[in-house]
Order: structure tokens, then sequence, then C-alpha cells
């Protein structure tokens, strides 16, 4: 089962858990820092309007596959103060080919993660307080799934469907206090994995990113230093833990079985990708020079898509054997949309398909804009799918 | 990470030789910084660049940037591209979240698309990593322990541009301040958090990749470079009282490691001409050879020596600079009977000074 046809089953247990959940208040106007502590406010281009709350009702149809239309999106971007400060972070949310994308005020402790089922899991943290709401794109409501004191750094839905999993830093100290699992039924959270040891090769923890794996059997939580990173390995069935500390294998990527698919060793792009089998422990290259890059699961497979350094102007699409499938041009002024922790922005894309945007990230307008399908190259531009 | 240029095959070649290198660590603690991976710029450019529309840093950010750059230009000591602010420049400097900066790292550089333009892109003031919150100490109303100076990581990122990797410590950072590019930046007030000028094992990579200004300009004491010190004599079987004309040529060695050294003339360093009688071990000096203007890296004297002897030259190591030093095979001149009553006694005569005995 795709990642993407899992997170379609979050349905229920949201709802439920929205049911029990502190409920969003109708709008009022606030100011910057209200930032989605108490009510919630969007602003749109008409103004402010009000986040409702979710109602719980029937799980709503999956939607099919290639369906790209209405397909929601996010992107975060920085409110700065009148000296150029971070005073807080703005979330952008919308919908592909549709009109009336809305904002929501964060504060400059806050992430955003998915889409996944229309649905994105907001965190905010008020110095006292973690909040986490899911905002239900097309409905345009939100739901408070958890309010406390533990400082909730980044969390991630839990594909399958009945929780999230979240990492915690200690709030005074910024301590690592490990990676949590927290169901949506309201029962107590449980540590996942312990918090990550001291690591000369890393130095100091800049970012830690959770990902899951294509399958939704492990959790990837990736931590970055200032320049190397590596890459804890969570199997959920067993609760087998490996940690990839291998200066070989960089910033991951994506995980496809046991294929760990990552850049290499160099710090910055265009950068080798590589594949590491964790069974074997074997390393082998995909591709040399690499620009930004996403592993995406295809009927055919899981491939690599990437920026190729050395043809320019193309993606180029490699298998997980290493193996070139074909190169897709890459218009100017396009980039490739990565994951969304190196994006700050995500799009629930169909399977097979990449986006492409100005910039690498999805905008307002989502113009320009262009969708491809790997499998064929075949491309429509956002623009031409408003309905 | 982002911009970057038409994309060149020969170069993208080397660039993938150089990130094989880099990649797999072969570069030793203390040496050159290794390379980036993407091209270069050329040598002697002007890169000019602008503040990104709509990601404009705040002005005292944008001052600490535009002094990076002079920085930078006063103290590659090589023909590295100079880097330059102006309004209307091919290249960026941005402010804000960006995507090639990935979810680390203080700020980032990309050049991509080199050797046409490059982007730098600085976090914001305030960004909140896992350890805290990232303050620019020029931003700061009062500077605080604990926060970065954007003239160092501007530096660093402009090193980047040029085409440094992170500089490879000693394992205990004793030898840190060798370098601003640097894998873990510094924040106030560890050592080397402001320094405002390439250290040594810049300097020496970007020697190595753009070459010296001239053959007189100083080489870095990261590197350590053989050189190759060739000796020829206007004559090699003379009588007494004729006079010899010796020619050192003193090069940087021919040895591919050496990048865009490799062969270079070294002028206006110490080369001193020495003698022995053949069969014997120990070497005398009989004159420190100026200079000569017959082509860079040549030193020239001339002797009337008295008896057949050994000679050879001598490039000593400069105490300043990362050059070895070396010495020419040695070849006898021949002194047969005397050209004048009473016969000379050993003589030097300088070009330019009075030579040392």
């Amino acid at each position: 089962m795709s990642l993407r046809r899992r997170i379609d089953t979050l349905g229920p247990p949201l709802l439920a858990a929205a049911a029990i959940a502190v409920l969003v208040a109708p709008a009022i106007a606030g100011s910057p820092r209200a930032r989605m502590h108490g009510p919630a406010t969007i602003r749109a281009a008409s103004g402010p309007m009000a986040l409702s709350a979710c109602r719980p009702e029937p799980r709503p149809a999956a939607r099919a596959e290639a369906v790209l239309v209405g397909a929601a999106w996010y992107r975060l971007d920085p409110v700065l103060d009148d000296a150029g400060g971070l005073d807080g972070q703005r979330l952008v949310v919308g919908r592909v080919g549709r009109r009336g994308a809305f904002e929501l005020p964060l504060g400059v402790e806050s992430f955003a993660s998915g889409p996944a089922g229309g649905r994105i899991l907001v965190g905010n943290d008020n110095g006292r307080r973690s909040t986490l709401r899911i905002l239900d794109v097309g409905k345009r409501c939100a739901s408070v799934v958890h309010e406390g004191p533990d400082l909730i750094r980044r969390a991630v839905f839990d594909p399958s469907g009945y929780g999230i999993v979240e990492f915690r830093l200690d709030r005074s100290s910024r301590a690592d206090l490990g990676v949590w699992s927290r169901p949506l039924d309201g029962t107590n959270p449980r540590r996942l994995l312990e918090p990550l040891a001291p690591n000369s090769r890393i130095g100091s923890v800049f970012a830690t990113e959770l990902s899951w794996s294509a399958d939704g059997q492990r959790l990837v939580v990736k931590s970055c230093g200032e320049t190397f990173c590596l890459a804890r390995i969570l199997d959920r069935s067993s609760g087998r833990v490996m940690t990839v500390d291998d200066h070989r294998v960089g910033e991951a990527i994506g995980l496809v079985g046991d294929e760990l698919v990552a850049y290499g060793g160099c710090p910055w792009l265009p950068c080798e990708i590589v594949a590491m089998n964790l069974k074997t422990g074997r390393v082998r290259d995909l591709a040399p020079m690499a620009g930004l890059a996403a592993v995406h699961v295809t009927d055919a497979g899981a491939v690599v898509v990437f920026e190729d350094f050395e043809l320019r102007g193309s993606l180029r699409v490699v298998g997980l054997d290493g193996m070139a499938l074909r190169t897709l041009p890459l218009e100017t002024g396009l980039r490739l949309v990565p994951a969304s922790d190196r994006a700050l922005a995500g799009i629930e894309l169909p399977a097979g398909v990449i986006a492409l945007a100005a910039g690498s990230r999805p905008s307002r307008s989502l113009v320009p804009a262009t969708f491809v399908n790997i499998a064929d190259g075949r491309r429509v531009p956002a623009a031409e799918v408003v309905r | 990470m982002t911009t970057r240029v038409a994309f060149r095959r020969a170069a993208a070649a080397i660039v993938a030789a150089s990130l094989a290198l880099q990649s797999v660590s072969l570069v030793v603690a203390h040496s050159p910084d290794p390379p980036i991976s993407w091209p270069l710029f050329e040598a002697d450019d002007v890169l000019q660049f602008r503040w990104k529309e709509g990601e404009v840093p705040p002005l005292k950010m944008r001052d600490a940037v535009v002094a990076a750059a002079a920085d930078a230009a006063a103290s590659v000591a090589s023909r590295a591209p100079t880097i330059a602010y102006a309004s209307g420049g091919a290249s960026t400097v941005e402010y804000g979240p960006n995507v090639f900066c990935g979810v680390n790292g203080l700020a980032c550089a990309d050049g991509w698309h080199a050797p046409d333009h490059f982007h730098v892109a600085f976090r914001t003031h305030g960004h909140q990593f896992d350890w805290g919150r990232l303050w620019w100490c020029q931003l700061q109303s009062t500077i605080t322990n604990g926060c970065y100076d954007v003239e160092n990581v501007a530096l660093d990122e402009f090193g980047h541009v040029l085409g440094l990797g992170h500089h490879v410590n000693y394992g205990d950072e004793s030898d840190y301040l060798d370098a601003v590019v640097q894998t873990f930046s510094r924040a106030r007030p560890k050592a080397g958090w402001n320094a405002d000028k390439y250290g040594r094992c810049d300097v020496a990579k970007l020697q190595l990749r753009y070459d010296m200004v001239n053959s007189a300009r100083k080489y870095s004491t990261c590197l350590d470079l053989a050189t190759a010190l060739s000796l020829a004599a206007s004559d090699t079987s003379i009588r007494i009282g004729d006079t010899v004309t010796f020619t050192a040529t003193v090069k940087v060695a021919d040895s591919a490691g050496y990048e865009r050294l490799r062969a270079n003339a070294v002028s206006e360093r110490k080369v001193v001409l020495e003698r022995r009688l053949p069969g014997s071990v120990s070497w005398t000096t009989v004159a420190t050879m100026p200079a000569s203007t017959l082509a860079s890296g040549t030193y020239q004297i001339n002797v009337s020596p008295t008896v057949s002897y050994e000679w050879r030259g001598y490039f000593l190591k400069p105490a300043d600079e990362g050059l070895r030093a070396s010495s020419s095979a040695p070849f006898v001149v021949t002194v047969s009977g005397c050209a004048s009553q009473p016969c000379p006694q050993i003589s030097v005569e300088s070009t330019q000074q009075e030579a040392e005995r």
C-alpha cells in the first residue's frame, strides 16, 4: 500500500480526535502575534476569515490517485520585524487549481508537515506550550489534537492513520528528548526513539526531521549538524533502530524497502546521490552530480528524480539500481520541488507525479509551476487545470 | 545548491573528479582546503552581486556582507576573482529561508552556475534551530555571546563561491585559525568567530586553483611545494681570469597536484651559488645570486674562478612561505692556465649588488 493511500485512512481517527479536541473558535482579525494560540485566524486575499472547527463526519471517499486538481499544498514563509529579525512564520495553504489560498500566522517555533489526505499537520509553540493542529485544507477547518507544555519541535502523521509521531526538546535546555508516538485516541504518548547521543561528526544538532519509508513501515529520523547529517531508522514492526552514521551518506532523501537514498558526503549541492542497503551496508552511487532530488514510487517501481548538473536544464530519472530511465526537460526558472523539510513546503502529489516550481516551492498562484508524470514526461501546467 | 551556469562537460568532469577525491576524505588535516564540487570562476574575474529582490538583507547585514567582499579581495593572495557589490550584479545575496540551504547551516553558497554567477543566502536573524535561535551579531542592539558574525560567515560563503570546501582540521582543532572556511562556524567569543581575512589554508587552495598574481608573491605556508632549480654556466671550460656567468632558474616543481602552480617561476627569493672541489663532500657558498631581468624566476651572477670546481645552485627554503629548498644538479667548470699574470684570485661580480662571500 502506498504511503498516500495509507494517509487516506487518516480520516476516522483524526475526525474522532477532532471531536474531543479543543476546536477552533470563530475568526478574529488577530494580530500576527496571536499565531494560533487560542482562536486561529486565517487571512485570504479579501481579509481575515474564519478557520472553523472540523466536524466529525464519515470518512470522505479517497481521491483517485490521478487527480491533481484540488490537491493540497502549503508553504512556510518568514515574517520579519522592522529590523529584519524573524518575528514569526506565515503558513500559506491552498489547493492546486483552486482559488482561495489562505494564510495562518504562526510563531517562530512552528512547523508544518504533510499534506496527506488533504490535511496538514501544523505545530506551533509560544514559548510555554506547544500546540498541534490538523488543518483540513478542503474544508478550511482545523482540529487541535494536542496542547501541552512539552516542546514539540517537529511532527508528522503516522501513516497508519492512528497517530502522530513527534520530536521533542526540553523547553529550557533544548536537549533532545527523543521521538514520540502520540495516538489520536487520547492515550498517552510513548517514546519510540531515545535522544540522540552527542556526535562529534555532526556537532550540535541544527535540525531534526521526520519522514516515513515509502511503505510506511519505517520512520526515518534525520539529524543534521551545521554541515553533516546522520539518520536513524526505526522499524515499527520490530522496534529495531538502525543508525546510519557514515561519511559516505549525507542528508537522507527517501527510504524504499531496504534502500536508503541520500546525498553523498558532500555538504552542498551538487552532490552525488547514493543508495545504502540497510541490510548489507553497501553504498553505491546512483548519480554523480545532483541538485535537488526526490524519491517517488511509480507503477514501475521506485525512482529517484534529480536535477542533473551534467545535463543542465534537465531532470534525470534513475531506478534504485542506478539504471538511467529517462531525462525530463527542466524549463528555465523552474526547479524540482523536493521533500517538505528541504522545501519548507509541500504538495500532495499523486503517485508518479513530480512538481516543478519557481524557487522549488509552491506559491499562492502556483504559476509558474508544472506537474510532470514521471513515466511519460507528460506535463500539466497548474494554470490549465483550474476548475 | 542553486544557481549555476551553462553546462560544460569538461568542467563537470573536473568537478566530478575533485568531488570524488573529497568524498573519500583524502584531504589530510591541515592541508589546503579541499575543493568544492562546482566549476571554478575565471581567474581575475570580478563577480558582482546584488541583493535578491524580495529577500534583501537588513542594512547592517548588507554592510557586513560588503565588508566581507572587501575582506576577500584583500586576502585571497592569488588570482581568485574579486567579489563586489553592484546594483546590477549578476549574482545574488539573499536573506531568509531558502530551499538551497537545506535544513541546516547558518548560510549557504551556490556556485552551480559558475562561472557566470553565484548565490549566497543567509538565514534570518532569529531562525530557530534545534539548539536554539540564530542571532547575527551585527543585527543585535547589544551584542551577546553566542551570536555569529555576518562578516565572518559571509567570508566563508564567498570562499565556497571561489571554490573552497571546508578545511580539515586537526582533531583538536588547534589549527582552526588557519582557515575561515570551516565545517563548524564559531560563535562569539570563541577564537576565530570574527576572523575577517582568509586563513593560510584557504589562501593555499585559492593559489592552487587560481594561480599567483606574479612570480614574486609569496606562497601560503599551508603549502609545501617542491621546487626545481636548474643552473647553467656560460662556459664550462675556461682559463684563469675568464668570467663565467651562472644562471639559475627556480620553479615550482612540475607536478599535476600543484594545479595552476605547477612549473611557476619563483622570483625574488634567495638563491646561492655553491662550489666544492671535485671529490669533496661539503659545499661552500660563494655568493647570493641576484635576481636577473632575463626572465621571471632567474638569478644570475658572474664569477671568475681560478680553480676547477663543481658548482651548483641552492634555493633556500623561505621561512615565510610554503616552498621547499632545492638544489641544482652539480657540474664542473674546468679552469686551466692563466690568461694573464699573475693569476687572479676568485672574484664575483654582481650585476645588481655586491655579492656575499
